[in-house]
């Protein structure tokens, strides 16, 4: 892969990877819960 | 009486909501966008669009859903009445379960697709077959043919009612026991198996497979590669947000039906962000790591950029695919089951999402029970679903792609904006989005909602403008009549070619084949694939000129009737699509009749109780 495809991919993948486990970390710490559980 | 229904778990919600976001566009579409609109540039665009138009739209549609629900209603009828006292309102709100029934028709019969080919995959059936084979294999499941107005597939109206069924049974059981439940399954194995997938299809190399012409790391190159210039190309920032737009499935109703069943203190702003987040894992690390690497790794990057030219992954992943698998020997049939099995997950995580408004409306305002209602949205299909499957593709299932699937949902999305930011009010409307929450929405997002996000919605679909009225007045048809027509015409002339002259076209076409590397207006990959097309039409020629008489005769008899059928088929589509829309017009008169019915209901009822007050 060439260099810039590698930074672009990178930054990315950072980005999404980033932001969905800190929302999955938050959800998993946060203490409310639905009607069911 | 309705049963009372509710989430089971915050974490089952979320993976409702990202199955409902998850579809077959992450897979298919996402790649070839990405790859047809300048690769990793693309994603420029289409972060900004997510910012810009994802974000705040999957956060208006939390609110207002969760707005309704504790006032009592479940669909986007009564969820956008509940913001304003304009009866109108609801009207407008019927496109909510206009949109839900019309996609679902179509889109059950794709997942349907899914589930014949996936089952095909597993018994081998795709062992040593071409894509021309897989294309039979197509045309004998949905019974379509090139230029015919009827179709008829007797195993692929089987699947198809299996599909439905399946999609009813789950909706009868309820939001917790059955949509939730099939989500937590499908949702993990959606992801293990694309990521099976990705991983063995990473390893592909010439040296490691002799049948790979390139590596799968050229194709992820051609994915990820910036093509800056393209940014300019205001046609590029379209399809990104259009991209977003759909992927994220705003503007169906949808998510205003799930997120009514939460109460008034439940956080929408932390689960809505993890179920976009989710969505977009899923569309640009998995979606993008799967189709066009392989592919490439397969065919060469040339012949993937003309397959996906269009924009679409369609022809790749159905009719290609399953063919590319076999060179992975033993583990071939596995692997078809792997694509398909999470493109039918992807497929019925959505389609099982569409039913859930329609029962809601049906449970709340007509008193059906759940399996009643869920038996009811079954029914209700039929109308709409059987000439999707009885007709060629053209007639309906691409007038409602496009009408319903497309156009009404961005028309949809700005009423929707207009009625939260601005008629219901942006500090309520703000304050309704951050009660609860455990994450704190920036406050730019203020802004965003009511003044960026209309303007992007409404440069949508002034962008869009022209396609619409081409199509509004068959434009489209007539084209593309013009082009096939014309295509036949250049087909029998080339056979009919005397010596001297197909030898001097070869001369020509040899000549243009050599000038093209030096063409320097177009990217290296763009120039080889137009030199692919151009050798391949080169090849047709020369085919021409070794065939005896008679065979020639008979090649030429044969485009003469194609192009007879090609025009007979044609001229009769405007009028089909005319059929088509006076259908779709009146589902929505239908539901909207339901709708003013239900409301007289409602007023009588106030009304008896003011009298019984006083």
């Amino acid at each position: 892969m060439s260099a810039s495809a590698t930074v672009f991919l990178t930054i990315v993948w950072s980005v999404v990877i980033g932001f969905t486990a800190y929302c999955f970390y938050k959800l998993l710490k946060s203490n409310s819960r639905l009607d069911g559980e | 009486m309705s049963q009372k229904e509710g989430w089971g778990s915050r974490i089952g919600l979320v993976l409702a909501m990202a199955g409902n976001a998850v579809g077959l566009g992450n897979f298919l579409r996402f790649p070839a966008q990405a790859a047809k609109n300048g690769g990793g540039a693309f994603l420029i665009p289409y972060l900004v669009a997510l910012v810009v138009l994802g974000l705040p739209l999957i956060w208006v549609e939390w609110g207002m859903g969760r707005f309704g629900g504790q006032r009592g209603h479940h669909s986007a009828p009564g969820i956008f009445q509940s913001h304003s006292r304009n009866g109108f309102w609801k009207y407008f709100g019927v496109m909510g379960l206009w949109s839900c029934v019309v996609i679902a028709a179509f889109y059950l019969y794709i997942e349907s697709w899914c589930l014949a080919y996936a089952a095909y995959s597993v018994i081998g059936g795709f062992k040593g077959k071409t894509p021309g084979d897989v294309a039979g294999f197509f045309e004998q499941l949905t019974g379509e043919h090139d230029f015919q107005l009827f179709a008829f597939g007797g195993w692929g109206m089987m699947v198809f009612a299996i599909c439905i069924t399946v999609n009813v049974f789950i909706l009868s059981r309820g939001l917790s026991a059955g949509i939730e439940l099939v989500s937590k399954i499908g949702m993990p194995l959606l992801i293990v198996f694309a990521a099976i997938l990705a991983v063995r299809g990473m390893w592909i190399t010439p040296e490691s497979d002799p049948a790979a012409k390139q590596s799968a790391l050229d194709g992820l190159n051609f994915i990820w590669e910036p093509r800056l210039t393209s940014l300019k190309d205001p046609s590029v920032w379209l399809a990104a947000a259009g991209q977003i737009f759909f992927t994220l499935s705003i503007g169906m109703g949808t998510i205003h039906c799930y997120a009514s069943y939460l109460r008034e203190q439940d956080d929408i702003a932390l689960t809505g962000a993890s179920a976009a987040w989710t969505n977009e894992f899923c569309e640009v690390i998995l979606g993008g790591s799967i189709l066009i690497p392989i592919a490439v790794a397969y065919l060469g990057l040339p012949d993937v950029v003309n397959r996906t030219s269009g924009g679409s992954g369609f022809s790749l992943g159905f009719f290609v695919f399953p063919t590319l698998f076999n060179n992975w020997g033993s583990f071939a049939p596995v692997a078809g089951l792997l694509w398909f099995g999470l493109l039918f997950f992807a497929a019925i995580t959505s389609s099982l999402a569409m039913g859930q408004p329609i029962m809601a409306f049906l449970q709340q305002e007509f008193g059906q029970s759940r399996e009643r209602s869920a038996v009811t949205f079954g029914v209700m299909l039929l109308p709409l679903a059987l000439p999707v499957a009885l007709f060629h593709g053209s007639v309906f299932f691409d007038e409602f792609d496009y009408w319903a699937g497309t156009v009404m949902l961005v028309v949809f999305a700005l009423g929707e904006t207009v009625l939260f930011a601005w008629s219901f009010g942006m500090d309520k409307a703000w304050s309704e989005m951050t009660k609860g929450a455990e994450l704190a929405i920036p406050k730019p997002f203020y802004f965003i909602i009511k003044f960026v996000t209309p303007v992007f919605l409404i440069a949508i679909l002034l962008a869009s403008g022209g396609e619409m009225l081409d199509k509004l007045l068959h434009k489209d048809v007539a084209k593309t009549k013009a082009a096939k027509l014309a295509d036949f015409e250049t087909q029998v002339l080339d056979l009919q070619l005397s010596a001297d002259a197909r030898e001097t076209k070869l001369k020509k076409l040899d000549a243009e084949l050599e000038g093209l590397p030096s063409d320097s207006s177009k990217p290296g990959f763009e120039r080889e694939a137009a030199r692919l097309k151009r050798q391949e039409y080169r090849a047709k020629v020369a085919a021409g000129g070794e065939l005896d008489e008679a065979a020639r005769d008979l090649a030429i008899e044969k485009l003469k009737q194609s192009r007879a059928a090609a025009t007979k088929f044609y001229d009769a589509l405007p009028w089909w699509r005319n059929i088509d829309r006076l259908l779709m017009v009146g589902v929505y008169v239908f539901f909207s009749l339901l709708v003013k019915n239900a409301w007289s209901k409602r007023q009588a009822e106030s009304n008896r109780q003011a009298e019984g007050s006083v």
